[in-house]
């Protein structure tokens, strides 16, 4: 499939979007200095991970050379040139807050950055789903590609963050493990909107109008949905539970569960590209 | 502005897809780079009569598509570069190879699936009304290569005055999507865009 630089790319960006989000509303909240100053610099890997999936994105051209060219199309509003200039904002913005924290610049508009980050941030997660949602596509053109796409900066940016924060402990003392188990009901809150959600969004996919059943496209759909729910579950409840059971602390459980639901949303992504079709099947 | 389109008689088309073949030849497209494609529908059942017996009524037919040109094309709107553009001369969409990135998001948007990503040259291809040929005062080279003359080109307010506006015979998807420059031409077994009945049969060549 030539979409798995997309499929990473999505996953990717949507995770770190969320991962963001999380250690941004810690941040807005903050008052600690030192705890602060921590903070900001995990947010250094937040650009990280956006590069890696900005690169991503790029294998995905044929002529990458050119990239610069998706500006024009600003003019028409294309909402791939909408998409890729979310990204680089994004991006942008939690840059300049980053070098802005790291180089002292300007304190008290610090917090606007953050703020305005965290707005480009949601916009992004919505111009991601706004390229997908075309009127030519019908399994891809409703509400579902949304929530599946929001839904992906939950699951993969809730335990990524509590991972971030497991990795400081030392440092963070009681303040990382009231955030853990903070996150970790959270966790718990999204797994039951996904428990409702994709079975929802399933049904839903099989009433679409279509020229071929969506859910019995390939053979090896099956297999994918179940290791998708398999890893999303087994990896967001790994966490969840031993957290709220006072286990605040163990890095390398919750790097495990970060890794799987990364995994889980992979699949989950790579079923969805497969979904492209069109109501005339041509 | 002159609208350019084609029309398309699928009661004449017998799909010995030799537009298809012309179209390559004139254009040097490689295997699997198709700015012409002709769409084998068909299907059929067993139908029960009254006295018990059953009777078929299986059904073909071919539609021969390329670029229909539309007034409100998807891919020029999802196109990222302006690339994928319409000609204000001729309302011909048309890309051009020196600015498209070869995203191929305009494959995922046109219902049509008209632009044919060229692996080689690592851009988007596509039929272009042989505007060069036009230009000289020719037809494309699809028209002029059918042997059953199943196909015309020209303005498609002329097209439309002649043979009317019928555009959404199955498998094309519904025509209000893009509006396209296209007048059909039903064959005796043609059945309604959304048709469920039939199906797509030579997909691995399409």
């Amino acid at each position: 499939m030539h979409e798995l630089p997309l499929v990473f790319f999505t996953v990717l960006a949507q995770g770190t979007v969320g991962l963001f989000l999380v250690l941004a509303c810690l941040l807005m909240v903050n008052s600690d200095n030192s705890r602060q100053q921590l903070l900001n610099k995990m947010l250094m890997v937040v650009l990280v991970l956006l590069g890696i999936s900005g690169a991503a994105a790029m294998t995905h051209l044929g002529q990458p050379l050119r990239a610069i060219n998706v500006v024009f199309g600003l003019e028409h509003l294309s909402a791939l040139s909408v998409e890729i200039m979310s990204t680089s904002l994004f991006g942008g913005a939690v840059f300049t807050y980053v070098a802005m924290t790291h180089f002292g610049i300007l304190p008290k508009l610090q917090k606007l950055v953050l703020a305005g980050a965290m707005g480009l941030g949601v916009l992004l997660l919505l111009a991601i789903a706004n390229v997908y949602t075309l009127a030519t596509v019908p399994a891809w053109n409703s509400g579902w590609t949304v929530f599946q796409f929001v839904m992906t900066a939950f699951v993969v940016g809730i335990p990524a963050a509590a991972l971030m924060l497991r990795t400081q402990s030392v440092l963070l003392g009681a303040y990382q493990k009231n955030a853990d188990r903070a996150l970790a009901t959270l966790g718990f809150l999204v797994m039951g909107v996904v428990l409702v959600g994709y079975p929802l969004y399933l049904f839903w996919l099989g009433q679409v109008d279509l020229p071929a059943n969506p859910l019995g496209l390939f053979e090896y759909h099956g297999s994918l949905m179940l290791a998708r729910l398999a890893l999303l579950f087994v990896g967001m409840g790994l966490w969840v539970i031993s957290a709220t059971r006072g286990s605040n602390a163990v890095v390398g459980l919750t790097a495990f569960s970060t890794i799987m639901v990364l995994m889980a949303e992979l699949c989950g992504r790579i079923f969805f590209y497969d979904l492209h079709m069109f109501a005339s099947g041509m | 502005m002159t609208q350019l389109g084609f029309y398309v008689d699928t009661a004449k088309c017998t799909g010995c897809k030799t537009c298809q073949l012309s179209c390559k030849d004139e254009n040097n497209l490689k295997v699997g780079v198709n700015w012409r494609r002709v769409y084998e529908y068909g299907g059929g059942d067993w139908m029960q009569n009254a006295d018990g017996t059953y009777e078929q009524n299986v059904f073909a037919y071919y539609t021969s598509i390329s670029c229909n040109h539309c007034a409100q094309p998807a891919c020029t709107k999802a196109c990222p570069t302006g690339a994928m553009h319409k000609r204000e001369k001729d309302g011909l969409v048309v890309v051009d190879g020196d600015v498209c990135v070869g995203c191929r998001y305009c494959e995922m948007a046109c219902p049509y699936g008209a632009p044919q990503f060229d692996a080689e040259k690592k851009v988007m291809t596509k039929c272009d009304g042989c505007y060069d040929r036009v230009e000289q005062g020719k037809m494309p080279i699809c028209i002029e290569s059918c042997p059953l003359r199943a196909l015309e080109f020209g303005p498609i307010d002329e097209l439309r005055a002649k043979y009317g506006t019928e555009a959404d015979i199955a498998p094309l998807p519904d025509s209000s999507l893009t509006l396209p420059s296209l007048v059909m031409k039903a064959s005796r077994y043609a059945k309604p865009s959304g048709d469920r009945t039939g199906r797509i049969i030579n997909t691995r060549e399409v």
